[in-house]
């Protein structure tokens, strides 16, 4: 595998809590974390809003046992790699607060991590009493840290935490697994009782790819591009442009996702609507990945398949082609390169491109 | 006319053991409407039946470690809950649903069934409707108390949980003939049952519209140093030294002098004497 998934959480909450599709490997805004979900797809468990983090993006908050999971849907054998983009704005007491935890292929608790009662970070086997390693930084509630971690799953091996792109802990000869099952299938950024964390940046990758995409990738973030005009549509508004329609995707200075307030529709297969979008606000040493993120419903039980679409250059590409739902979902479509140029995205080529999307039947 | 719509449902009820099981009518009965009742046994290859006048089976199942059937009728104002009965004592649970806006001829247009022993994942098949404008019915049910997800794009309109067995019953509506999607959605590992049921409405139905309310592009970029400024908003040198003197010095404000002294009689004869005079 390579790059598994990155999510901003930036337009989320509790509000999309309510229907999920479960076996449809189309990434999804929330049922309540309860193990329910399904393959590739993410849950959001957030009780605090959201909040602005350095960089202006959105950060999602959750508290009291709340977080974010990502399930890839099967079980992953490879060195799980993922990051995120911290700020443990409420630190609770001086007690050990678990913040991270990987599972295995039966959704069982491999290994995590916790901020201790010293407010260092340690990494653990099985529940935090089972401590592999801790850092030194002393971690401030109130600051922003960008945390990564890789774990292979075995009962030797070497793992590493980061703090800002530098290595804070690393275990060699370590056993990971706390089951029988040398695997794992989901990871939890999560928020212990007592604390309140706020989230944004996720990535999430496995070390069977080719670099980039296998390693750690050091301190990112991700730049949400919401839609600003069309392009081509044949979708009918409910009033005004189409992008106007479209383009509440809960960024810094626009509203969170509205549903049913304004929204696109077409019952017409074939039809295609495709948008500029913002530009990026600076350009990027790095460009790690593009993805197309497009949230919608049917209007009825009846049978509706859906798929995005992204334009760069002379290239049109499908995204995955999925069931939709009378709930709102979302879908994501992931492109690790350039379709236009089977390179490496540049900031020119991100900007230059349409999105949008198709009904398939 | 439209597809139909949920009116009302009973009281969901079961119990430990028994060979009957009456679950209560749902209120608000309107003639014609179509009431639906559900009925769940604890046990393997029990024929769950029921004889009550006016009510007609429409499937059962008893192939697994739960046996299970529905039945339905039109309310004409005559109507009495249906008796379930099964031979052999078990565990049971059921309810009875009324929907309005149905056809009262032939009111079910289609209807599915599966079920399973010991597994964490239910799975609804998918209906396939010869006409426009029905309703479709989830009835699902397990044997220990746990709660069952509501299938996707269903209105919940039963949550029912305990040891005797478990129940969930969702809708939704369908405009045009066609198949729904099948689902599946795992649970705490079961025995589980299911009955899809397509409640026939009548007129032409409308095709369903994909609605879309957010497109975005995400971009994954490592974060450049331009945007990692170091800001500093204040600047100040604090130095440490014994107190000088110069600046010990002692401030006066005001001086003055206050006289203590006696009132002279002789300053007032003036004044006294002129008066006088005048």
């Amino acid at each position: 595998m390579t790059l598994l998934m990155f999510e901003s959480l930036g337009g989320f909450s509790n509000a999309h809590n309510s229907t999920y599709p479960a076996t449809q490997g189309v990434s999804m805004m929330g049922n309540a974390f309860g193990g329910t979900a399904g393959t590739g797809s993410w849950d959001l468990w957030t009780s605090g809003g959201v909040n602005t983090s350095s960089l202006g993006s959105r950060m999602n908050q959750c508290s009291q046992n709340g977080g974010w999971r990502w399930n890839l849907g099967s079980a992953n054998t490879n060195t799980c790699f993922t990051g995120a983009r911290l700020n443990f704005n409420t630190f609770g007491s001086a007690v050990t607060r678990d913040f991270f935890q990987i599972w295995d292929s039966a959704g069982a608790v491999q290994c995590g991590m916790s901020i201790n009662s010293s407010a260092k970070l340690i990494f653990w086997r099985g529940t935090n009493s089972t401590v592999i390693g801790t850092g030194t930084t002393t971690i401030i509630g109130g600051v922003e840290y960008f945390i990564e971690v890789g774990i292979p799953l075995g009962n030797s091996v070497t793992i590493e935490v980061r703090i800002n792109g530098v290595t804070e802990i690393t275990a060699s000869t370590v056993d990971t697994t706390n089951t029988a099952n040398q695997n794992w299938q989901y990871f939890w950024w999560s928020c212990g009782s007592g604390q309140t964390c706020l989230y944004t940046d996720i990535y999430g990758l496995d070390s069977g790819g080719s670099a980039p995409h296998n390693t750690f990738l050091g301190v990112c973030r991700i730049e949400t591009l919401p839609v600003t005009t069309n392009n081509s549509v044949t979708w009918t508004a409910l009033s005004s442009t189409n992008a106007s329609q479209v383009d509440d995707t809960g960024t810094l200075g626009t509203s969170t996702i509205d549903s049913d307030t304004t929204y696109n529709k077409t019952s017409t297969t074939s039809n295609v609507d495709t948008f500029n979008h913002s530009a990026l606000t600076s350009n990027p040493t790095t460009i790690f990945g593009v993805k197309v993120q497009t949230i919608v419903r049917k209007e009825d039980v009846g049978n509706r398949t859906y798929r995005n679409k992204l334009i760069s250059g002379g290239t049109t590409s499908s995204g995955t082609t999925v069931q939709t739902y009378t709930g709102y979902m979302t879908q994501d479509d992931y492109y690790t390169t350039d379709p236009n140029t089977s390179a490496a995205w540049t900031a020119t080529n991100v900007n230059a491109t349409k999105i949008g999307y198709e009904l398939v039947s | 006319m439209a597809v139909p719509s949920f009116v009302s449902i009973g009281g969901a009820t079961g119990a430990g053991s028994g060979t009957t099981l009456t679950p209560a009518l749902p209120g608000s009965r309107v003639n014609n409407n179509i009431l639906i009742s559900f009925c769940s046994v604890q046990g393997t290859g029990k024929t769950v039946t029921t004889a009550t006048t006016g009510w007609t089976v429409g499937d059962s199942i008893n192939s697994g470690n739960i046996s299970a059937a529905w039945a339905w009728r039109l309310v004409d104002g005559t109507e009495t809950a249906a008796v379930w009965t099964w031979t052999g004592s078990a565990a049971n649970v059921g309810v009875e649903i009324q929907y309005s806006g149905n056809a009262t001829v032939s009111p079910i247009n289609t209807n599915n069934k599966a079920t399973a022993n010991s597994s964490s994942t239910v799975t609804i098949a998918a209906l396939t409707t010869g006409a426009d404008n029905c309703e479709i019915v989830d009835f699902i049910t397990t044997s220990t108390n746990q709660t069952i997800p509501v299938p996707i794009g269903m209105t919940t309109r039963l949550i029912s949980q305990g040891g005797n067995g478990s129940m969930r019953i969702g809708d939704g509506q369908m405009g045009k003939a066609g198949a729904t999607e099948a689902e599946s959605f795992p649970i705490t590992s079961d025995n589980w049952v299911t009955f899809g049921i397509a409640i026939l409405g009548s007129g032409t139905g409308t095709t369903p519209n994909a609605r879309v309310t957010s497109v975005a592009a995400q971009v994954l970029e490592a974060q450049p140093d331009s945007e990692n400024n170091v800001r500093v908003t204040s600047v100040a040198q604090q130095v440490l030294e014994a107190q000088p003197a110069s600046e010990n010095n002692v401030r006066v404000t005001s001086v003055s002098m206050q006289v203590l002294r006696t009132v002279s009689s002789i300053t007032t004869l003036p004044f006294i004497k002129g008066f006088i005079i005048d």
